[in-house]
């Protein structure tokens, strides 16, 4: 329903526009579309107790048609607009469509601003006058304006039209009325081809042949009573008549304020009636009289100078014998506009702003709402001219005494309706006693159908009471906002009982740790909980909390009741509590912590100062356990072996460790902490050679222990630091396994992972690879090398050197003995790269032959000539022949 | 001579039936759009259901009870109240989030209370958007409510809230 309202609102600032050209040809009272505003909804908020803060909420809703100013009068300001810099004096006011024109009489000019959007009219230029102006006129018919022209030179006094059609922003210049008195326009109104023109301060009203719009002609004139002193402020025809109204310097004497001209013949116009609305009052600074007029059917509804009461209903239906009613308005500062929209007439009061009179009873108006200006009256800032009633809004000159206070605006108002909550006031309607809240409610225009939702709020008080929620409410001073179709229905009830407030419940609960908790002993516990206000009362102070433990379970304890009782609270007490609020409960226990099962709870009001519905006032026991550490560990293999160079193997370990505050697998042999897990399954870890005892422990407390064993690879040997493999002879061999008597050769050897090597047979220390000498032998030599690496076995190797003793033998030119030939013992000198030698049989053999002999050293060459050829032919030695 | 021929006649017969469908549109008084879903058809509850819904249970038999609520509870987004506060649907099966659109199709206001104190009141041929958790501040479970004379035992309805 919001949403057709919402929908209706942007409707209505389009039918604006039709309805303010069409207004002013309303003139009998007439039937309008009635509103049907009700209270159709109306909510109570569930348990309520004494000093609460209660909510109800209601509907406005307009079962009717919808609210506009036909039948809703309770203007509210929605929107104003301001000039570019402040003014003065917006004496004038007209509507054209989308936009205002107002007639500034300090600047001279008319001012237009853009009302399409209601909430925010938005200057937009202005049409600068004449600066010799002297009054104050402006008047839109058709698309055209007619504003008063101020010439300073004789001959240009009168009226000027422009044509605001093409651009309502630009008004363009069409014609201008001219008088023959030097004076401007004060007051205008067309009919036909004529526009009948009053003059300021003369006494005449002029009518001019306006059909052609360019050049308007002067046809006649007519005198109010040939006094200087009088000016015309308000022309309306009606039918063959005009009616006037003005105003005059003689304030004291009986002079008439409105009169009627017939218009029998349009050129010139004729006085057929005068009549003094106030012939007996009259006093102030200003003109006295009639400041303006309207008509509706046969009555004239006139306004009038501060002072002079009004505004005042004339009968016309006898236009040449006008009478004034006996009603007054009483508006006090002076009436400075009247309009009539439908069945109502508005009043502008100088300083209260308009004020709205029901004229069902032309005679009789019933004022319904008074004007929306400030109270008490502003005479600098507040002033109100003029006014145009709108379908939907009220639009409004305002005027100020100074440009520093504020200056003129154009505002908008809006016709709302008001909803009130009273509690136990069945007049809801029309008194505001038990009104809930500083102000009725703005329910807004509603559209048909739409509706307004508002709340209010009321301390409760106990007792029965009824809510009543009124909608179309009377103000103070008894109006309502909306002539409704059916006025009695308006208001709707509801009756509940504020019964006597609940006790407050404070309890406990607990938070922490939770049922069958485990912990162990060098744990701290933190035990958390709540106390709770659970019923909807307040607590002012809750008392006391504390948490209480029972090590054990036993019911037992040294501290008060139990083992251990502390503030749970922060030291202090838990204060008050609003319903509903939940405060936190905290304390700490331990280390260390008793092995064992135990149970905790909190208490609140632990020294009972406080009155509840329930006083239990301790939480449920919560049981947890503090648990002994405990482990199990195995190894699978036990064993492992270290490889060479290697200082450990690894053994797989399954452990589990438990309740332990710093659970470690620790090797205690080689001070080497493995792992903090406390428990896992077939991780393997180093050890080191020999015995390593393997704990499972809680800190340095164990649990429990294994051994394993660390063993060096086959062929090394631990050196205290890794497994170091054991020395070995590689090789080990002579350069010539045997050698003649008395010769020597090479012995070479090579090892690994030796770090000292001996040679017996008087060689001794040698390098760990290498070769050396057998030194002259002379008898067949066994030879052993011993390797060694200071730490594990000696290896060692043999070889036998042959000394060749006896028969002579030759080495082949593949190193072999060769024995049993003949032998040849140089018997001579090298010459010329030759020996001679002496052949021997083969049976003389060394050693026996004496000193005398010598033998060519091992691999020389000779050979053998004619002179020496005394080797036996057919020798099976092939030459060259080498002599051992 | 005629003075409208037969298409003159269909040309203004559709015109004023166009003219008489812009009206009614924008009148409000037809729209082409239906709000929510509208009440089940209204049905007459046996004494015998009305009695299992609106008759507070014994504690032992609070399953039991529930049960039947689940049974006759409908789901509709809105609840009307009828003449002697007859409610449609009896038993309102919604969500605990719900929004219900409460109408009185009566031609009097009535007034429907709650058991913990909730009342409202709604006048005739008027609805109401009610948020379940935020006006009737009910969570899950059936929660029965009373009609006009509030002071009075008598249940009328219940809501079968859900989550």
């Amino acid at each position: 329903m919001q949403s057709l309202n919402t929908k209706f609102k942007i409707m209505r600032m389009v039918k604006t526009t039709i309805a303010i050209a069409t207004f002013f040809t309303l003139a009998v009272p007439t039937v309008f579309a009635a509103p049907d505003i009700r209270a159709p909804f109306l909510s109570v908020p569930p348990n309520i107790f004494p000093g609460q803060s209660v909510t109800f909420t209601g509907d406005v809703w307009n079962a009717g048609d919808a609210m506009d100013t036909t039948n809703s009068y309770q203007f509210i300001e929605i929107g104003e607009g301001y000039p570019p810099t402040s003014q003065l004096w917006y004496l004038k006011l007209g509507i054209l469509g989308s936009y205002a024109y107002t007639r500034d009489q300090f600047d001279k000019d008319v001012e237009i601003y853009n009302i399409m959007n209601p909430t925010a009219p938005a200057y937009i230029s202005k049409l600068q006058l004449g600066s010799c102006s002297v009054s104050s006129m402006l008047v839109l018919s058709g698309n055209y304006l007619y504003v008063d022209t101020g010439g300073c030179a004789v001959g240009s006094y009168g009226f000027s039209i422009y044509n605001v059609g093409p651009n309502p922003t630009a008004p363009v210049f069409v014609g201008k009325g001219m008088f023959s008195r030097s004076t401007s326009a004060s007051a205008l109104a067309i009919s036909g081809n004529y526009a009948y023109v009053g003059e300021e301060d003369t006494g005449f009203i002029d009518a001019f042949d306006i059909s052609n719009l360019a050049s308007p002609v002067k046809s006649g004139e007519v005198s109010l009573g040939a006094s200087a002193t009088i000016a015309t402020r308000a022309i309306v025809v009606s039918g063959r008549y005009a009616y006037v109204t003005f105003t005059h310097t003689d304030i004291a004497a009986t002079v008439p304020e409105f009169a009627v001209l017939d218009l029998i013949n349009p050129t010139t116009p004729q006085l057929v009636a005068t009549l003094d609305l106030t012939p007996s009052t009259g006093s102030g600074a200003e003109d006295a009289g009639g400041l303006t007029l309207a008509i509706s059917g046969n009555y004239a509804y006139v306004g009038m100078t501060a002072g002079r009461g009004g505004p005042y209903v004339v009968n016309i239906s006898d236009p040449i014998n006008p009478t004034k009613g006996a009603w007054s308005g009483e508006l006090p500062n002076g009436t400075w506009s009247v309009k009539v929209s439908g069945n109502y007439l508005y009043a502008v009061d100088k300083y209260n702003g308009f004020f709205t009179y029901d004229i069902s009873n032309p005679i009789s108006p019933v004022r319904k709402a008074d004007g929306p200006g400030p109270s008490p009256v502003d005479i600098n800032n507040n002033r109100y001219s003029d006014i145009i009633i709108g379908n939907f809004y009220a639009y409004v000159d305002r005027w100020a005494n100074s440009v520093a206070i504020g200056g003129a605006r154009v505002e908008i108002y809006e016709p709302h309706t008001f909803a009130r909550f009273c509690i136990d006031n069945v007049s809801c309607l029309t008194s505001t006693t038990g009104r809930l809240g500083d102000k009725d409610y703005d329910a807004e225009l509603l559209g048909a159908n739409a509706s307004y939702a508002t709340s209010t709020t009321w301390t409760a008080t106990l007792g029965d009471h009824t809510i009543y929620f009124c909608a179309d409410v009377r103000d103070t001073n008894g109006y309502d906002g909306v002539a409704e179709s059916n006025e009695a229905n308006n208001c709707t009830s509801a009756t509940f009982t504020v019964g006597s407030p609940p006790l407050p419940d404070l309890s406990p609960q607990n938070t922490g740790p939770a049922s069958g908790s485990t912990f162990i002993p060098t744990d701290s516990i933190t035990f958390t909980g709540n106390a709770v206000n659970s019923m909807a009362a307040s607590i002012t102070q809750g008392g006391w909390a504390d948490l209480e433990i029972d090590v054990n379970s036993d019911g037992a304890g040294a501290q008060g009741t139990f083992d251990y009782n502390v503030n749970a609270f922060g030291g202090v007490m838990l204060g008050a509590f609003v319903p509903g609020q939940t405060k936190a409960l905290s304390a700490a226990y331990g280390p260390p912590l008793p092995i064992g099962t135990h149970r905790y709870r909190f208490n609140v009001d632990v020294t009972n100062v406080l009155a509840e519905s329930d006083e239990v006032n301790r939480s449920a026991w919560i049981t947890f356990t503090v648990a002994a550490p405990s482990a199990t560990l195995s190894a699978n293999p036990t064993t492992c072996t270290i490889a060479i160079g290697a200082s450990t193997c690894t053994v797989p370990f399954t452990w589990n460790i438990q309740n332990a505050a710093t659970p470690n697998l620790y090797n205690n042999t080689r001070a080497l902490q493995y792992t903090t897990n406390p428990s896992d399954a077939n991780v393997s870890y180093p050890i080191t050679n020999g015995a390593n005892t393997v704990q499972a422990r809680d800190g340095s407390t164990v649990l429990a222990s294994v051994v394993v064993t660390g063993s060096c690879a086959a062929g090394s040997t631990w050196n205290g630091a890794f497994c170091l493999a054991n020395a070995s002879v590689d090789s080990f061999s002579l350069t010539s396994s045997s050698i003649p008597y008395n010769t020597s050769t090479m012995l070479n050897w090579t090892t690994t992972g030796a770090t000292s090597v001996t040679i017996d047979q008087s060689i001794g220390g040698v390098a760990v690879d290498g070769s050396i000498s057998t030194g002259n032998r002379t008898v067949t030599t066994t030879f052993t090398v011993t390797a060694s690496n200071g730490v594990g076995p000696n290896a060692t190797a043999q070889v036998t050197l042959t000394v060749l003793t006896g028969c002579a033998y030759n080495i082949d030119v593949n190193g072999n003995t060769i024995v049993n030939l003949d032998a040849y013992d140089r018997t001579s000198a090298e010459q010329n790269g030759k020996y001679q030698v002496t052949k021997w049989p083969p049976t003389r053999c060394f050693g026996n032959t004496g000193s005398s002999r010598y033998l060519i050293p091992l691999g020389s060459q000779f050979e053998f000539d004619s002179f020496w050829n005394n080797i036996e032919a057919g020798s099976n030695l092939p030459g060259p022949y080498r002599i051992p | 001579m005629t003075m409208f021929n037969q298409k003159q006649l269909i040309v203004a017969g559709v015109a004023t039936l166009a003219l008489l469908v812009v009206y009614l549109l924008s009148s409000g008084q037809f729209s082409l759009t239906q709000e929510g879903d509208g009440p089940t058809q209204p049905t007459t509850p046996t004494d015998e259901e009305r009695s299992a819904v609106l008759t507070p249970p014994a504690s032992e038999n609070l399953a039991e009870y529930e049960a039947t609520v689940e049974r006759l509870a409908k789901e509709s987004s809105m609840l009307t109240i009828g003449a002697n506060c007859v409610m449609d649907p009896l038993a309102l099966k919604l969500a605990k989030e719900a929004t219900i659109t409460l109408e009185n199709i009566d031609t009097v206001p009535h007034t429907v209370a709650f058991e913990n104190g909730g009342i409202f009141v709604l006048a005739p041929n008027y609805k109401k958007e009610l948020k379940i958790a935020d006006a009737f501040s009910k969570g899950v479970g059936t929660h029965r409510y009373r009609c006009d004379d509030i002071s009075h035992t008598e249940n009328v309805g219940a809501l079968y809230v859900v989550k």
